[in-house]
């Protein structure tokens, strides 16, 4: 990789954008590269909507990496984490648990119920739920911060 | 800074984004690299600081080490200097704090995170590494 040098910032610009793909390929090839001090990274969180329950995704190297580790985790860990264990606790006492399936009358209409859940699941991407969270919907939030490396 | 014409080798690479960060362009670490996440914390009390994000494990060491003397010994020490002053004559705070910065300025970052991880139970540091993603 070469390029020719000029003292002005688009040179260096190219220079960098060179390098960053070096740096990427050695990284991808497993080189332990660390990485320059002065770049940023996108540190990327998902919490309720009051802030609390903070889960930290990691550090990201673009906006787009990070709304999709979010949408991810959002779509894949927390429906998870939160609604497979209540529906597996909820089925067959249906009457005494659950904030939805109070709404339900019969194990019936909460089988339908979670099965739709899980059609739903399976019919969306990462993608569909961080324009849901955009619009305000769900109980949680996503939070990324652009963060200078020291 | 050395300009840097051709990228022949990766600490051509480095040196690279470091020139253009220095200039002010922006440039986001590259994907697989790694980086030094650093807190500080009180023991028992569940209260924790960061401080931020490291290019490499000596420099979040060196964060680590500044933030105790110049934070965390403001905050703790020179208070508990200034109120005990008076109470002891013999315990000259100025005298104290002075020796305290001579030791500080005569010991390295890993001399003080460790004689103050022996010295001080109640704080303590952490330093993860992590893959951007």
């Amino acid at each position: 990789m070469t390029s020719n040098f000029t003292d002005t910032a688009a040179s260096y610009a190219t220079v960098a954008t060179e390098a960053l793909e070096a740096i990427r390929v050695a990284a991808a090839l497993g080189m332990q590269m660390e990485a320059p001090a002065g770049t940023l990274v996108y540190d990327t969180y998902v919490h309720q909507k009051d802030g609390s329950a903070s889960v930290p995704l990691g550090l990201f190297s673009s906006r787009e990496a990070a709304l999709n580790a979010a949408g991810e985790w959002i779509l894949n860990e927390w429906w998870a984490d939160e609604y497979m264990p209540w529906k597996n606790r909820c089925l067959g006492e249906v009457t005494s648990a659950g904030r939805s399936l109070q709404r339900v009358a019969s194990n019936e209409e909460a089988h339908d119920y979670l099965n739709d859940m899980e059609l739903w699941t399976n019919d969306h991407t990462p993608a569909d739920v961080i324009a849901m969270v955009d619009d305000g919907k769900g109980k949680l939030r996503y939070t990324i911060r652009v963060v200078t490396i020291k | 800074m050395a300009p840097i014409t051709a990228i022949a080798s990766l600490d051509d690479a480095m040196e690279a984004i470091r020139v253009a960060t220095a200039i002010g362009l922006t440039v986001v670490a590259p994907q697989g690299t790694v980086v030094y996440s650093a807190f500080l914390y009180a023991t028992g009390e569940g209260h924790n600081v960061p401080l931020g994000v490291f290019s490499s494990r000596e420099a979040a060491q060196a964060r680590v080490s500044e933030y105790i003397v110049s934070e965390w010994f403001s905050e703790e020490y020179m208070p508990w200097a200034d109120r005990s002053y008076g109470e002891d004559p013999t315990d000259d705070p100025d005298t104290y704090i002075t020796m305290m910065e001579e030791w500080v300025r005569n010991s390295t970052p890993e001399q003080v995170l460790e004689i103050c991880s022996r010295s001080f139970s109640d704080v303590g540091y952490d330093i993860t590494a992590m893959k951007v993603g």
